[in-house]
């Protein structure tokens, strides 16, 4: 079949860019794809085993997530931090902080109270 | 060997021996199929990136996608075209992150002059091991400043040896468009190596 050359200079510089030509990649190439094949196969059949854990795990987060939400939303008018709450904290004022030092001093000389 | 000399009908039968068995899983017979077209998917893909790790990670990834899909391999073409239409696509890919990685670093006036600076000087005398070296890096960077679809016609058909109509149906594209970026392509790498082509 006739090509559609019209250009003469098409063989001259082709032969010039074939001198450029290379048909191996560095030796143990073939290794190296076996190698890439191998893994992406590993890789293939790990992201069904993660989606599924993930479907398994996703509503027990999301329960929690709703949980928490409810949780915050139910003490948020006592003005008090919710971790505070949960935990039976004791709230911190400048008072409270004073009222310690006082019970403290009672028992003898508060440490690092060397100021006074 | 550039493709157009390794039509073999023995050679096909066996590319579907190889490739059934691969499906069933037989990876030997894979990799057969890997070592024999290695020297395909090498040339188009050195020829498209240049010789290095960008072509060699093209390379692998060209057979990895093959392997994931054989299945959907129909032999409408043959193996080795299937190959390089993978190998051709994969590399437009990467020549389209490099230059956006060289647009962030590179300013155009740095672009223009890197592109430029080995289309001019003095080429030295034929037969000089140092001149067929120089010579090499020069066709090297003349091919690398054609842009990306010129470069993919160039390296089909002009290194590779794939008819106009073959050249159309790996990019495809219609066979006029192959010509008319042939013709741009070779006016651009006969100005940058004007005296290697006057001395053929």
């Amino acid at each position: 079949m006739s090509e559609p050359r019209d250009d003469a200079r098409e063989p001259r510089l082709a032969e010039l860019l074939r001198q450029v030509r290379r048909e191996q990649f560095p030796p143990g190439f073939a290794d190296r794809v076996m190698r890439s094949v191998a893994e992406g196969e590993v890789n293939r059949a790990l992201a069904p085993a993660l989606s599924a854990q993930f479907l398994r795990l996703a509503p027990v987060a999301l329960a929690l997530i709703a949980g928490l939400l409810v949780y915050n939303v139910w003490i948020a008018g006592t003005g008090r931090p919710s971790l505070d709450q949960a935990f039976g904290l004791a709230p911190v004022t400048i008072e409270e902080a004073y009222s310690l030092e006082t019970m403290l001093r009672a028992g003898g000389p508060a440490a690092g109270d060397d100021a006074q | 060997m550039t493709r157009a000399d390794a039509a073999n009908p023995s050679a096909d039968d066996s590319d579907l021996a190889l490739l059934e068995r691969a499906r069933e899983g037989d990876q030997r017979a894979f990799r057969s199929l890997v070592e024999r077209y290695e020297p395909v998917v090498a040339a188009t893909v050195t020829g498209m990136l240049g010789p290095g790790a960008d072509a060699e990670d093209v390379g692998q990834e060209t057979f990895v996608r093959f392997y994931r899909s054989m299945d959907r391999f129909r032999g409408d073409a043959t193996l080795g075209t299937y190959l390089v239409r993978i190998a051709i696509n994969l590399s437009l890919n990467a020549l389209k992150r490099r230059t956006r990685l060289t647009r962030r670093f590179l300013s155009g006036d740095a672009r223009a002059a890197e592109a430029s600076s080995d289309a001019v000087g003095s080429f030295g005398r034929s037969g000089d091991p140092a001149v067929t070296h120089e010579r090499r890096r020069r066709v090297r960077a003349a091919i690398d400043a054609l842009d990306p679809k010129h470069r993919a016609v160039v390296v089909l058909r002009m290194m590779e040896g794939y008819s106009t109509r073959e050249t159309a149906g790996i990019l495809d594209v219609p066979e006029g468009t192959v010509l008319s970026r042939l013709s741009r392509a070779m006016n651009r790498l006969e100005k940058m190596l004007k005296p290697y082509v006057d001395d053929e």
